[in-house]
């Protein structure tokens, strides 16, 4: 589902993020990505968002490859992943219900379709009812959960989070990469960018261990 | 849980159609919200706009005033043919007939030395001195109308001329050379008008242009956020040209309203002037037309000033990297 083939990323600075990086990551997997920082964990995802190119090698998801895809696809690319981030990046001036639509408004869903899939897509992440909040009437934890509500609410065949429990306390960062493994069992493929070492231990989950741009190793403990 | 998403973009074309049409009016419905429900500083704009389009406007309602105040001297503009003396009136009417058929006159009318002398009396209070004359001094005469006279001063000058080679006429009288004058000068103001219009147009680019920029500017994080979910740069830049199209819109509505006020309160003290100089002559409203124009083109300029500003400025804003 998702493939890296000796990917090399240098950004314009000089600084070489990525060298020669293959790993791969099949359908319904939950992977994390783990390593110190200035690994190169985030340079992955941004590669895989779009929001990089690589300066060599070829990235193929979920049998599109990147490199053919031109800057007028970049938008319906971004539309077919989910994305969830440390800092959720939810827009503030709107309702959850705002926020969790818009990716389907994006990909072109109509009205009458948008609210039964909000809605469902909320009981999903556990939380029914709270579609009329605001995003910063909530808690760290629970603004989280309505990031993942978005990344999924287009069912997408991936989605790829960057330290999405980065701001939470453990117990409630448990409950986020729960959320995660469910979701990968339901069929999703699910990459996460992560320093709970000790939670993704605990999980069971399969690990992709990069320093300095390189996979150093797959663990699965 | 829920059907993958390619199935939108295999949708039936009328689905995909009216998704569009969702599109659009969720992006001017917001953006009137934003507007409305927003700052002072977007009524100011929409104020500032009114004001540079009622300028030209009011000019424009002066010109078709003035116009309409010309078409009151198309008495003035006709040609008086003074006949030889003695010419026997059966000849003047024939001639008359005559002159009244050629395709550069409305009309022509002969007037007898009886009929000439009764105006005469009537007009110059001057009837008694008349009497002591003792004879009818005048001659005939043929007051002839041009087509087109306040239009086209060339052919009124060729029809003078022609008028003048006629055997019977003895002398040939235009008047009209202050209404012409008074034509040309509206026409000068008229094309001052139009360039001060066009100056005022490029104001309001520039007014909403540099509003819609501020918008985008505020706005740059959930426009970032948007990007990074798919949005394309059309679906971004969509309520922000509804956003300049409702402040133009709203602009020519504004200034719609200050131009009625303005011609209400000059319409009484411009009749007294007039009715002072014996003239029936009353300001008239703007015109459907022109209010039509202020309004559409408010709007359009105001897309366009969000076009000119906005799209590039979109296009710039990338998904920024988050560390
Ligand atoms: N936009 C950029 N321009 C230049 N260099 C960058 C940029 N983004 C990342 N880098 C560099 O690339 C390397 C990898 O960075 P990256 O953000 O991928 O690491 P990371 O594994 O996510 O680290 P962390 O755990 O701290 O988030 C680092 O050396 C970083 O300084
Ligand atoms: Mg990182």
């Amino acid at each position: 589902m998702i493939r890296f083939e000796q990917v090399e990323k240098r950004y314009a600075s000089g600084q070489t993020a990525l060298s020669d990086l293959n790993l791969s990551v099949d359908v319904g997997e939950l992977v994390f990505l783990t390593g110190p920082s200035g690994a190169g964990k985030s340079t992955v995802l941004k590669l895989l968002g779009l929001l990089e190119r690589p300066t060599r090698g070829r990235i193929t998801v979920a049998g599109v490859e990147l490199g053919q895809v031109k800057a007028a696809g970049i938008p319906a690319y971004r539309q077919r992943i989910g994305m969830v981030f440390q800092d959720h990046r939810l827009i503030h001036e709107l309702s959850n219900w705002d926020n969790i639509a818009l990716p389907l408004r994006l990909a072109g869903g109509l009205r009458r379709e948008l609210d039964s899939r909000v809605q469902a897509v909320l009981a999903t992440v556990g939380l029914d009812g709270q579609d009329q909040k605001r995003p910063n009437a909530m808690s760290a934890g629970e603004q989280q959960r309505v990031g993942i509500a978005r990344a999924l609410v287009t069912r997408p065949d991936v989605v790829i989070a960057d330290e999405p429990t980065g701001n939470l306390d453990p117990n409630r960062s448990l409950d986020i990469l729960q959320l995660f493994q469910s979701i990968a069992k339901s069929g999703v493929t699910v990459l996460i960018a992560s320093h709970d070492q000790r939670l993704i231990e605990q999980l069971g989950a399969r690990q992709i261990r990069l320093a300095g741009g390189r996979a150093v190793g797959s663990a699965h403990d | 849980m829920t059907e993958p998403l390619r199935a939108f973009r295999q949708r039936p074309l009328l689905e995909r159609i009216r998704a569009w049409l969702e599109q659009h009016q969720d992006a001017a419905q917001a953006a009137l919200r934003r507007l409305l429900g927003a700052s002072v500083a977007s009524q100011l704009t929409i104020a500032v706009i009114g004001i540079a389009l009622v300028l030209p406007a009011t000019l424009q309602v002066f010109i078709e005033n003035t116009r309409q105040a010309a078409r009151g001297f198309d008495a003035a503009l006709d040609v008086s043919v003074y006949l030889k003396a003695h010419l026997p009136e059966i000849q003047g009417r024939t001639l008359a007939t005559r002159i009244g058929q050629r395709p550069d006159v409305q009309l022509a009318r002969y007037v007898s030395p009886d009929e000439g002398l009764t105006e005469f009396r009537r007009w110059s209070g001057l009837g008694s001195a008349v009497e002591a004359v003792g004879r009818n001094p005048l001659p005939g005469a043929i007051i002839v109308r041009p087509r087109s006279a306040s239009t086209d001063p060339v052919a009124i000058d060729r029809l003078v001329q022609n008028l003048g080679t006629l055997p019977e006429a003895d002398q040939v009288q235009f008047d009209g050379v202050w209404v012409r004058r008074y034509t040309s000068l509206v026409d000068a103001i008229a094309r001052f008008a139009e360039i001060l219009g066009g100056l005022f147009a490029v104001s309001v680019l520039l007014i909403v242009g540099n509003t819609v920029r501020l918008d985008v500017d505020a706005r740059r994080h959930e426009i970032e956020i948007m990007k990074l979910l798919g949005a394309s740069d059309g679906f971004v830049r969509r309520p922000v040209l509804y956003a300049g199209l409702w402040y133009g819109l709203l602009g020519g509505v504004t200034g719609c309203a200050l131009l009625e006020l303005l011609v209400l309160l000059v319409r009484g003290p411009v009749s007294r002037v007039a009715s002072a100089y014996g003239s029936a002559f009353a300001v008239t409203l703007p015109s459907g037309g022109l209010i039509l124009l202020l309004i559409g083109g408010g709007a359009a300029l105001g897309w366009l000033g969000a076009w000119l500003a906005a799209s590039r400025h979109l296009r710039e804003i990338a998904p920024g990297q988050d560390d």
